[in-house]
């Protein structure tokens, strides 16, 4: 498996609970909304952290990129974690309209962002590093 | 392979799209007004219809998709157009100068009005096909959608050098006698809007929403066939038709529309299909608008399919308003419902995007940023597309019943004014979030992004 595939199988099981945790939101069920946001939310953390510690750093030890396409990755997450913090006030709140509206920013940031990796920086990171293993293996070490 | 679109300094201002976009809705309006006329819908080739049309289709259609194209190539293929902030105010500029005298070509003919129009528009548009031309050369190669986006930018290339030729001819007959050899009666025109509607037009949605729909609604892929040939078929399909026509060979250019039809339907039943997954069930109006378009494009192929069988039957003399209600049903239906439900989510997403850069590295500033719903209200999406809903049926029986034609085009009216009132919003928004972001970083400084 490529980091490509294998990053973006984890874009797609992020989006998944992201979206029952907002279908359980818009019906007004915030216990089960709860749980599949804070599902959501470890998830997303795993995700970033995964990206952050173990393959920028090898995708820039690789091209000597330090100040590139990493560095505006790692403000994006920025971006997104302040979003998180929101939602979770908001989903704390039991506020449906706050959640909803904030909800529908962080999916349309998250999109955009998943598309700038899975287009552009894991394809790259696929061919600079080489063999896929022993990043992988590294990603999921540092998971768990 | 290009890293430059992951970084913002390509992504062009807020102002640069929206002016496309803001300003599409006015010629809207025109052509909205134009529809009241008496007698515009007695046939296609009336000319109060061709300008009708033709400020639709540049002036509304055409607009928006130019503001999309510069909006969305650094994005999707990594590169932007070159000095984008500069260039594309000039092409908007031209394009507006050309589209509003266009239709005096029709109204009040004459050789001047065939210079004047045709200057603007073929000068904006030729800088915009060149500058996206180079930037498709230095573009990732393998993304489906910029692989339909070349297709769709080939096919514009044919719909002008053959509506240029047609509207040239009428006052260079040199021209015409040469035409007339290769293109018999209205074939030139047929396939000029051939290759806007269906080319043009069709594979630029196809080459778009295979990226969007599932980005933004959270659906499975379109399947890898589909978004590997479906443009490139269609595309294919177009030159068989031309090549049917010019060599007189009607049974190419009748199985080139049988197999339009089919592709057509592929595409139109995929995306039904993707949008009956999504896992997001939010309400959302541009999924609303999506399946609109979806359904009304099976209803309009459905609809031409008739309009072919009418001779057959014995009914000859219905089936030119069966072809102008197929292609209404298309064109209000189909294209009209994706530019709507795109406008929705497009102008509100752009305005945080740029609020989202200005607040960067200011925790403060990232916290008082306006979210989707503050920037354009849910409640403006669902009253856009209930009016909607009501504006197409009437639309669509007007070429019927030529005496709807005044409340289709007051509804349409609204639908426009809707459009503007919509992004007005967004825009006063968008300003007033600016002012509070620039005031809170100058207050608060920035931050190392590593401390959130």
């Amino acid at each position: 498996m490529s980091i490509n595939e294998y990053m973006s199988n984890k874009h797609r099981e992020c989006d998944d609970v992201f979206s029952q945790a907002e279908n359980f939101v818009a019906e007004d069920k915030w216990d089960e909304a709860h749980k599949h946001w804070q599902q959501f939310h470890g998830e997303l953390e795993e995700h970033l952290t995964m990206e952050e510690a173990v393959l920028f750093p090898k995708f820039e030890q690789a091209t000597g990129m330090t100040e590139g396409p990493t560095s505006v990755m790692r403000m994006e997450h920025a971006q997104m974690r302040a979003l998180c913090d929101k939602l979770a006030n908001a989903a704390l709140a039991k506020n449906k309209e706050a959640y909803l509206g904030l909800s529908e920013t962080l999916m349309i940031l998250m999109q955009q962002h998943n598309m700038k990796e899975e287009q552009m920086l894991y394809p790259m990171t696929d061919r600079v590093l080489g063999d896929s293993g022993p990043v992988i293996q590294a990603m999921e070490n540092h998971d768990s | 392979m290009n890293l430059d679109g992951l970084s913002f300094e390509n992504i062009p201002k807020f102002t640069t799209p929206l002016r496309f976009f803001a300003t599409a809705p006015i010629f809207g309006l025109l052509a909205s007004l134009l529809l009241i006329m008496p007698d515009v819908w007695l046939s296609r080739w009336q000319p109060q219809f061709i300008a009708m049309t033709h400020l639709f289709t540049l002036g509304f259609i055409a607009m928006i998709m130019f503001g999309a194209l510069i909006q969305i190539l650094p994005v999707l293929g990594g590169v932007g157009l070159p000095n984008v902030d500069k260039t594309a105010p000039i092409i908007h500029a031209l394009f507006v100068g050309g589209v509003a005298l266009f239709p005096l070509n029709f109204l009040f003919p004459s050789e001047w009005s065939v210079l004047a129009s045709l200057f603007p528009l073929i000068t904006a548009i030729g800088a915009l096909v060149v500058c996206i031309t180079w930037v498709l050369f230095k573009t990732n190669k393998g993304n489906v959608s910029i692989r339909a986006i070349r297709l769709a930018l080939m096919s514009l290339f044919v719909t002008v050098i053959s509506g240029v030729i047609q509207l040239s001819s009428y006052y260079y007959t040199d021209a015409m006698g040469l035409l007339q050899a290769v293109f018999q009666g209205k074939d030139l025109t047929n396939l000029h809007m051939a290759w806007g509607v269906l080319g043009w037009v069709v594979i630029l949605i196809m080459g778009v929403s295979f990226q969007v729909i599932p980005m933004f609604h959270v659906t499975p892929d379109f399947k890898q066939g589909i978004k590997q040939w479906l443009p490139a078929i269609q595309f294919s399909l177009l030159v068989g038709m031309t090549t049917g026509i010019m060599y007189k060979l009607s049974i190419m250019v009748w199985l080139s529309m049988v197999f339009t039809g089919i592709v057509l339907l592929v595409y139109a039943y995929s995306g039904l299909g993707l949008l009956a997954h999504r896992k997001r069930k939010v309400p959302d109006s541009t999924v609303n608008f999506w399946k609109l378009a979806f359904s009304a494009l099976i209803i309009s192929i459905a609809v031409f399919c008739i309009a072919s069988i009418l001779p057959l039957i014995g009914l000859g003399h219905r089936a030119a308003e069966a072809q102008l209600l197929a292609v209404t049903v298309f064109i209000a239906g189909f294209v009209m419902s994706v530019i709507l439900g795109m406008l929705i989510k497009i102008a509100p997403f752009l305005a945080y995007l740029h609020l989202q850069q200005s607040a960067m590295n200011c925790f403060q500033a990232m916290s008082a940023l306006p979210n989707m719903h503050e920037l354009l209200a849910p409640n403006l999406g669902k009253w856009l597309f209930k009016t909607y809903t009501i504006t197409l049926p009437v639309l669509c029986i007007v070429p019927l019943v030529h005496e709807l034609s005044v409340l289709a085009g007051l509804l349409l009216v609204s639908v426009f004014l809707q459009l503007l009132i919509l992004q007005w919003k967004t825009w006063q928004v968008y300003n007033s979030a600016q002012q509070n972001v620039d005031a809170l970083v100058e207050k608060h400084g920035v931050m190392n992004f590593d401390q959130f």
